[in-house]
C-alpha cells in the first residue's frame, strides 16, 4: 500500500467550492439542493447565534475546518457583524448527526 | 467529590477557578518553596480571565457549556479574522488575548488603546513566563520572574471586567 502524506495544517482542496456552496444557501438562490441544511438556534437572553450545518460534504474536512468555512460563508453572505455574532459553528454529516442524536 | 462536580465547563465555572487559583498562586508565592506551585497558579488564573472575557464577548452565558464546539468555534473564528497564533490546545494566554483583541476591533467596540496596549505587555509577560506543560517540568522562575508573573496576574484580577465590557 503505498504512503499517504496529509499535511494537517493544510486547507482542503475544495475549501471555497463548499464556502461558496454555503453562501449560496444562506442567499437562498434558486435550484439549491436539500443539503446542506442550515440551522441557526437563537440563545435566550444573549445576541448569540449557534449554526449547525448538515451535510454530507463534510466528510473528509477536519472539525476546525468545518467551523472556519462555515464562518467564511457568513462572512461574504451577510456581513462581518452577522459572523461575529455566531458562538458556535458547527459542520456534522447526517451519519454524525444520527450518532450524536441531532435533530437538524 | 467527583460525583458533586459540574458536568461541563462554562464561565461561571471558570470563573471561580480563576479567582480561585489566583489566591492559591498568592499563598505558594509567599512560600520558600512555594515558587513552582505559584507560577503554575499565577498563570492558570491568567488564562480563565481571557478565556473568560473572549466567551462573555461572544455572548456566551454565564452558565452555557464550554465544550470542542465553542473552542473549535473561536479557533476558526480567529482564522477568519486573520490571526495565525496558535492555541496550544486552547491554553495559549497570547491566542486568547490576540483573540479578544481583533474580536472587539471588528465588532467596532475595541479597548481604550491604553487598556490594549498594557493588556498586550501583561499577556507578553506572562506567555514569557508561564505555559500549561509547565505542571509537568521540573522548571523553576527566579525570585524576579515570579514578581513580574504575580504583578501581572495581579493587574489580570483587578481589569478583568473591562476586558469584556
Amino acid at each position: 500500500m503505498p504512503v499517504v502524506r496529509r499535511n494537517p495544517t493544510h486547507r482542503h482542496p475544495n475549501h471555497d467550492a463548499l464556502v461558496h456552496e454555503i453562501v449560496r444557501h444562506l442567499k437562498d438562490e434558486p435550484d439549491l439542493p436539500e443539503l446542506p441544511r442550515i440551522v441557526e438556534e437563537t440563545v435566550t437572553l444573549s445576541p448569540a447565534l449557534r449554526v449547525y450545518v448538515l451535510w454530507d460534504q463534510w466528510d473528509s474536512v477536519r472539525d476546525v475546518e468545518r467551523s472556519e468555512i462555515i464562518l467564511q460563508a457568513y462572512d461574504q453572505a451577510r456581513g462581518r457583524a452577522a459572523m461575529l455574532q455566531i458562538s458556535v459553528a458547527s459542520g456534522v454529516t447526517p451519519a454524525e448527526a444520527l450518532q450524536l442524536g441531532m435533530t437538524l | 467529590m467527583r460525583a458533586s462536580l459540574p458536568t461541563h465547563d462554562s464561565i461561571q465555572e471558570f470563573e471561580g477557578a480563576r479567582h480561585d487559583r489566583l489566591w492559591d498562586g498568592m499563598t505558594l508565592w509567599g512560600y520558600r518553596d512555594g515558587a513552582a506551585g505559584a507560577a503554575y497558579m499565577l498563570g492558570y488564573s491568567v488564562e480563565m480571565a481571557l478565556k473568560c472575557a473572549y466567551f462573555r464577548l461572544a455572548g456566551l452565558r454565564v452558565f452555557d457549556p464550554i465544550a470542542r464546539p465553542e473552542l473549535r468555534s473561536a479557533e476558526a473564528r480567529a482564522r477568519v479574522l486573520g490571526l495565525a497564533t496558535q492555541t496550544e490546545s486552547f491554553h495559549s494566554v497570547q491566542f486568547w488575548c490576540d483573540l479578544l483583541c481583533k474580536h472587539r476591533h471588528d465588532l467596532l467596540s475595541p479597548l481604550d488603546p491604553t487598556l490594549e496596549q498594557r493588556l498586550v505587555t501583561e499577556t507578553g509577560i506572562v506567555y514569557d513566563r508561564w505555559w500549561v506543560d509547565m505542571r509537568y517540568k521540573a522548571e523553576k522562575l527566579s525570585r524576579n520572574e515570579l514578581e513580574h508573573l504575580a504583578a501581572a496576574a495581579d493587574w489580570f484580577d483587578r481589569n478583568y471586567p473591562d476586558l469584556y465590557r
